[in-house]
């Protein structure tokens, strides 16, 4: 025994020798930046031409990973020992404000980004009379592609004709519609709002109207949208999951359509083939025999400097490099990263990018500005989009309306809950 | 046990009763014994100790009391100078241990912990200012104001309980010292030898060896876990949430307002938080009972099987389940959790094979999953249930089989007879503590569905259907920053589980006979 | 006569026959997730899922690509380095972090044990239920506490070995209860005999007790041993969001983060790779203490 014990703490001293030695290299106080694991090497280029440009100053830069939706449960442990530049999603602006981890942009640069990227992008940075991000990407949302071979262009226009397609030729249309991200976009299209507004980081109101009735009409925005939903969502040939589904499906080569991103763009490309193609989200009829468009989230990413940084005017200075047009071209090449610089995206590669111009197309055509939502809203959506999984679609408006009505309520007493 | 309970069953019947039987009428006898368990608890036990607590707590002042009366005046001086006793009466080293804690902790106090507990819980604070741009109205060059950091009311309130935790130790030393001081007075009066230092060496190795073994790990314990409870404890009493994250904002005292909260059911964002909690709660304790029986049951069943005479390759069995205890959990999880979902590789090969159209939905219908996450859970537990199980039924004298063979017992017989009531009273507490860390498991849940489908019901503030309180819990922390209402349902929870446990562990058969053990 | 005892026979044939069936399709089902696990990480087709159970390419790649600290990129298929991501440090880190828990927790249990088994002060009856319940407290808060203490210390980022060491075996004493309940076992004549003899305390704990117990210390040892592989939540707090700071379960989690499961990305291949070459240890160890495991389970959680 004592020959095992005595082995064991060898082992442990010499273990402990080596490692100790190879964690010397201690970092000198500089810069951190946090990006999302997928663009790690592309960031580290980025981080050397950085340093290139700024021969003058050498600058120690470490890279650590934070995805762009993370952004703000990891600076929330501790915004002060946070990145000093970090990526985030534009719905998380208020939260990462209100931990004091956003650091204002000089009024010059503030100029200079509205000139050179898109205007809404820019906006959505914007908090009170500051703007908080150097926006590097315009591309969160979704629409729907297709197999044309499957179905045609005239079909892609109307969920009705997607659905006929997809059930012709015995397909899937994959649709993540229970997940909060696509519950209500049926509901939004319908004429629904949800408008929440601050007063700095305070959540003042929420402003929500899907239990109410357009003027005139016979349903409200909600049971419209909801119906839909549910419809769509017990469609034979719909099936509900998430980007390891659409892969199956890809490999199983029983694809028809789906709903998604910008990201999931180059696997269905290579799936494809030529039959690849993705339009604006098609629109639908509703219970009450109207023809509603189908809308679509739309968030920016940005790059944040953190309120903290010991080195902020260096931190400002990286960020706005690293959302700089080069960089956004970069990325675009790299990533397939849908930029926020209008130069780059007028670019010929950008537009020939079905994925990255149709999301482009849906933004500006058929969106809602998906900004700081309260936590509850995510949760409310979620329960709805599940509840419209299990609607039994024979039963009444009015039991949709009492659903619709339940969610709102819920949705409102969310002054009282912090933002998220 | 039995004697103390008005008699249902008699003595004399509960004898007759089979292994299984009698395993039936203790568990329901123990549901039944819960309330008066727990009165007795809160009338009888709770006033006890408040009565010991309370001999014990006079009796320091009364011990200093008569030092301070009796005592001379080395021992008087040993109030102010705390080893000066020992020092005087020539027991140097104790002198000096008890100096250099007393310059420490002035040193401590004076440097640190004044300035923290001064700030304890607010108000006073400095609030941060936010940095931004200013332009030089002259050059019109831009120029960063760096923010100013201002007090950190969650770290004042962490170094703060530091502090209170070294003042107690202090006061304790201090009143030790007091108390040693006397003691050295009086052992000089009576003219006896007072121990030397090379004593208190060796009584460190033998009478007072308890305190060289423990001294490192209550450290530990105390800094690892005795802190942090205390902590959350406080948190409890503040408004600690989204809207007050320190350093940006900083947090207050706010009373009971979240106790409040959580027992008027009232909690901000979730309209249905009475019903999300009874939901939970329910889950969870049907959780704990599935998941501990079905694994014990089981686990059992296996263990017999593997252990029964004339079974050839035991160990390639053994070995064979143990894979599961030497893989890493959240490995193995994370890959059933990938393997279960609606399209993983089971359900992809059932269609396949034409078992099934359309996917099975395991871990994303609410009832589905609940079994689902049970039977993986049994897929994890029997591999220890049959380890533990494997090595009493080699432990079972061989002579009662063989006696029982005699008198013509088949293997059914023998196993209600001898296996299963010799294994249940063996493991007793092991059950109990299985059952207990159930209700707390985390891992299995948040690995395999976190918690997860969301109930379908408007106001539930993304609680899900296979959520325990410790994974809605987590959310509550993790996602909506709630820390104040955590606290307070943390203590609630560790309250129900910590006398659970403490109750049935006290009242089990192998920690009241632990003195006639062999 | 002869007859009954044939059919006896048969019958005990008969019920060996069902139980061989039942255990073999028990060993099945157990053992389909790890060899799922290691065929996954032989795979060769790119992808995070298949549906089908065995690969259609056999590769070793996914093995080079691991410790070659590279990837097959989510978004175009190409063979990328993962730049600060590397597996042999976080896997040099936990192993080292695994290698200091098991010394200290197992002389930290061992020691608590002795004395709360076998010594008779004060506070032990006291002492014995405070410990039981204490880990009872959802720990979740304590991680925030724990962090900005580690962080007063300095024992955050780089000195996060150091940080996590002290976490992991902080409230290790905790876990007397399986070590105590052997110790209990051994008959306390021997203590009197020695203590007749004039020995300490400690030299009975060092010269009787030890000597006596090699299947409670291997018990506790691969236990400890166990803990860091699986630990998640605050290593990955610890490392504020620094790959080279990560452990092992950190890194694993990021691998199968949904980003990185594109239809091109071996991250998933990778991962089970990486899972397999993590449980390796675990698993030889156990093979070749399973005995002794066995024993000090036995001893420890149960007694009459």
């Amino acid at each position: 025994m004592k020959k095992f014990l005595s082995f064991v703490l060898c082992g442990a001293l010499a273990v402990t020798g080596v490692v100790s030695l190879a964690a010397c290299g201690e970092k000198k106080p500089g810069l951190t930046v946090w990006g999302p694991s997928a663009q790690q090497e592309s960031l580290t280029q980025m981080i050397a031409a950085f340093k290139e440009a700024n021969p003058d100053i050498t600058y120690d830069i470490a890279v650590g990973v934070c995805a762009e939706g993370d952004g703000y449960s990891m600076m929330s442990n501790d915004p002060q020992s946070g990145a000093d530049v970090f990526a985030f999603a534009n719905d998380q602006l208020v939260n990462l404000y209100s931990i004091g981890a956003l650091s204002p942009l000089a009024p010059s640069t503030v100029t200079a980004l509205k000139a050179s990227d898109d205007l809404t992008a820019v906006e959505s940075g914007k908090l009170g009379d500051n703007y908080y991000g150097y926006p590097y990407a315009a591309d969160n949302g979704f629409f729907l592609y297709y197999d044309s071979s499957v179905v045609s262009a005239e079909q892609a226009k109307t969920v009705d004709g997607v659905i006929e397609a997809c059930k012709a030729a015995g397909k899937s249309f994959i649709f993540e519609g229970t997940n909060s991200w696509y519950a209500l976009s049926f509901a939004y299209g319908a004429g629904g709002k949800y408008t929440p507004t601050y007063d700095g980081a305070t959540l003042k109101s929420v402003e929500v109207n899907f239990d109410q009735k357009p003027d005139g009409g016979q349903y409200s925005y909600g049971q419209l949208g909801g119906f839909q939903l549910a419809e769509i969502l017990q469609e034979s040939c719909t099936k509900v999951g998430d980007d390891t589904l659409i892969d199956n499906e890809l490999t199983s080569g029983t694809f028809g359509a789906c709903i998604r991103g910008t990201w999931k763009g180059d696997a269905i490309k290579n799936a494809l083939g030529e039959h690849y193609a993705a339009t604006v989200l098609p629109t639908w009829v509703g219970i009450d025999g109207e023809t509603y468009k189908w809308y679509s989230f739309a968030g920016c990413k940005l790059f944040g400097v953190n309120g903290y940084s010991k080195h902020p005017e260096d931190a400002h200075k990286l960020a706005a490099f690293l959302s700089s047009e080069k960089m956004q071209d970069k990325r675009f090449d790299d990533n397939a990263i849908g930029p926020s610089n209008k130069k780059v995206a007028a670019q010929e590669k950008v537009q020939k990018n079905v994925a990255v111009s149709t999301m482009m197309k849906q933004i500006s055509t058929a969106s809602v500005i998906q900004v700081s939502m309260p936590s509850n809203y995510w949760s409310e959506a979620d329960a709805f989009g599940q509840a419209m999984n299990k609607f039994d679609l024979n039963d009444t408006a009015e039991s949709l309306q009492e659903l619709v009505v339940q969610m709102v309520t819920a949705m409102k007493a969310a002054t009282s809950t912090p933002a998220q | 046990m039995e004697k103390k309970q008005k008699r249902v069953v008699t003595e004399l019947e509960y004898l007759g009763m089979s292994g299984w039987e009698k395993f039936c009428y203790k568990f329901i006898s123990f549901f039944k014994k819960l309330p008066t368990v727990f009165l007795h608890f809160f009338t009888a036990t709770i006033p006890a100790l408040a009565l010991r607590f309370w001999d014990a707590f006079s009796g320091i002042f009364k011990k200093l009391w008569i030092a301070m009366k009796n005592g001379d005046w080395k021992t008087r001086l040993s109030f102010l100078v705390m080893g000066f006793g020992q020092f005087t009466r020539g027991q140097v080293m104790r002198g000096v241990v008890y100096l250099v804690f007393e310059i420490l902790f002035i040193l401590f106090m004076a440097l640190f912990g004044a300035g923290q507990l001064a700030l304890f819980g607010g108000p006073g604070y400095t609030e941060t200012t936010a940095g931004g741009w200013i332009v030089d109205p002259v050059t019109g060059q831009e120029k960063y104001v760096t923010a100013a950091v201002g007090d950190n009311s969650l770290l004042v309130l962490l170094y703060g309980i530091l502090t209170m935790i070294f003042i107690v130790a202090f006061v304790y030393a201090w009143y030790s010292n007091v108390k040693a001081a006397y003691y050295a007075q009086e052992m000089k009066e009576a003219g006896q030898r007072l121990p030397s230092a090379m004593d208190d060496l060796h009584s460190f190795a033998d009478t007072q060896y308890h305190k060289t073994l423990l001294a490192i790990p209550l450290l530990g314990l105390v800094i690892f876990t005795i802190f942090p409870i205390i902590f959350m404890v406080f948190v409890a009493f503040t408004n600690y949430d989204m809207q007050h994250m320190p350093p940006a904002h900083l947090f207050q005292w706010v009373g009971l307002a979240n106790f409040k909260a959580v027992f008027g059911g009232s909690l901000s964002g979730g309209t249905q938080f009475g019903m999300v909690f009874g939901r939970i709660l329910l889950w969870t304790v049907i959780w704990a009972v599935f998941a501990t029986f079905t694994n014990y049951l089981l686990g059992m069943v296996v263990a017999i099987m593997i252990n029964k005479k004339g079974i050839r390759l035991k160990k390639l069995w053994r070995t064979v389940l143990i894979m599961t205890v030497a893989v890493p959990q959240f490995v193995s999880l994370l890959l059933m959790s990938q393997m279960l979902g609606d399209y993983g590789i089971i359900n992809s090969l059932m269609q396949n094979w034409g078992l099934t159209t359309a996917p099975i939905k395991f871990l994303s219908d609410g009832t589905i999953a609940k079994v689902t996450i049970i039977l993986v859970n049994i897929w994890i537990g029997i591999p220890y249930t049959m380890l533990m199980v494997s090595g009493i039924l080699m432990n079972i004298p061989a002579d009662l089989y063989e006696s029982a063979r005699i008198d013509g017992a088949g293997a059914f017989r023998q196993y209600f007879k001898i296996t299963l009531p010799y294994v249940l009273h063996v493991t007793t507490p092991y059950l109990i503590s299985n059952f207990v860390g159930n209700l707390n498991n985390f891992g299995v849940i948040y690995l395999l569905t976190g918690g997860g489908p969301t109930m379908a019901i408007a106001g539930v503030d993304g609680a899900g259907e296979t959520d325990l309180l410790i994974t809605w819990l987590y959310k509550l922390i993790m996602d909506k920053k709630l820390y104040g209402v955590a606290s307070v349902i943390s203590i609630l929870m560790f309250l129900i589980t910590g006398i659970i446990s403490l109750v049935t562990y006290n009242r089990s058969a192998s920690v009241k006979n632990e003195e006639d053990f062999m | 006569m002869a007859k009954k005892f044939r059919s006896k026979k048969l019958v005990e044939r008969g019920t060996n026959t069902v139980i061989y069936i039942i255990l073999t399709a028990i060993s099945i089902i157990w053992l389909i997730p790890f060899v799922f696990l290691i065929l996954q990480s032989l795979r060769g087709e790119p992808g995070a899922t298949t549906n089908y159970f065995f690969p259609k390419q056999w590769t070793i790649d996914n093995y080079v690509r691991l410790f070659k600290n590279q990837g097959v990129s989510a978004s175009t298929g190409e063979i990328v380095s993962t730049g600060s991501y590397n597996f042999m440090n976080w896997y040099g880190r936990t192993l080292l972090i695994s290698v200091c828990v098991t010394v200290i927790q197992t002389a930290i249990v061992l020691v608590t044990s002795y004395a709360l088994s076998r010594l008779r002060f004060r506070m032990r009856k006291p002492l014995m239920n405070l410990m039981l319940i204490l880990g009872m407290f959802p720990g979740f808060m304590a991680m925030t506490a724990m962090y900005f203490l580690l962080q007063l210390l300095g024992l955050t980022q780089n000195m996060s070995i150091v940080g996590l060491v002290l976490v992991y075996v902080g409230s290790s004493c905790m876990g007397y209860y399986i070590c105590k309940g052997f110790f209990d076992t051994i008959p306390k004549s021997l203590d009197e005999a020695a203590r007749i003899d004039g020995a300490s305390r400690q030299m009975v704990f060092f010269k009787i007790i030890l000597p006596l117990s090699k299947p409670i210390i291997i018990y506790t040892v691969l236990t400890a041993f166990m803990g860091p592989w699986g630990e998640y939540m605050f290593a990955s707090l610890i490392a504020n969001g620094d790959p080279s700071y990560w452990n092992v379960a950190v890194g694993l989690r990021d691998m199968i983060q949904r980003e990185q499961l594109t239809a091109y990305s071996d991250s998933f291949q990778r991962f089970c790779a990486a899972a397999v070459v993590v449980s390796l240890p675990i698993t030889i160890l156990f093979f070749l203490l399973q005995r002794y495991y066995v024993e000090g389970v036995t001893g420890g959680s149960v007694k009459g």
